[in-house]
């Protein structure tokens, strides 16, 4: 199964992340602002999200992600993507809809289903040259 | 759609339909609907109530209608 290409969206996470605060490269999606006080080491302690990446893997149930209006700088979708997809930790979405308003032109969802065994579908999603830049 | 109550919280939307369809709503969208803590407990602990309910047969995540990410504009 192909990893989920946003995983890797670290120009963002790193851009937007205040003082070298990462976790495990991937703090996109959290409430920077109740982080801000604290250091690295303890980010890592408390490891944000796991608890959520874990309910998401243990959940029994079919699950789609309904995903509208992302952007480049869209971390929190980013990151709740990476978190339904995480091949690691099982994947806890079978499908997510991705859906851009193209109102920027700088991103285009580009879904590749891929089957792995019966029941287990992931996606990836690139980001895409804009119609200027392409000129 | 109806809430279910014990489950939602200000900013995370817990709803189910009558087939049995639960959906999880980010609902911060002054916030782009950035992940806090008590956002993530609430969804975890709305997760393990819905797995263990026999009338929920599915679940979909989404965003608040005009909410910034993983909303439906």
């Amino acid at each position: 199964m192909a990893a989920p290409s946003l995983a890797s969206n670290s120009d963002d996470t790193t851009r937007d992340s205040p003082d070298k605060l990462t976790i495990e490269g991937r703090p996109a999606g959290v409430d920077l602002k109740e982080l801000v006080h604290i250091s690295t080491a303890e980010a890592h302690q408390r490891n944000f999200l796991k608890d959520l990446t874990d309910a998401f893997a243990r959940f029994s149930k079919p699950t789609v992600a309904a995903v509208a209006g992302f952007a480049v700088s869209d971390l929190a979708c980013s990151t709740i993507l990476d978190i339904l997809t995480s091949e690691q930790l099982g994947g806890g979405c079978e499908m997510a809809l991705a859906v851009s308003d193209h109102n920027d032109g700088s991103v285009t969802p580009e879904t590749e289903l891929t089957a792995d065994g019966p029941s287990v579908i992931s996606f990836t999603l690139r980001k895409v040259p804009n119609s200027d830049s392409q000129r | 759609m109806q809430d279910i109550v014990d489950l939602s919280t200000e900013h995370i939307k817990v709803l189910a339909d009558d087939d049995g369809v639960a959906l999880v709503q980010l609902s911060r969208p002054q916030k782009r609907n950035a992940l806090t803590q008590a956002m993530i407990d609430t969804m975890v602990a709305a997760l393990r109530s819905l797995d263990a309910r026999k009338d929920i047969r599915a679940l979909v995540l989404a965003g608040s209608p005009g909410g910034g990410p993983f909303s439906g504009e």
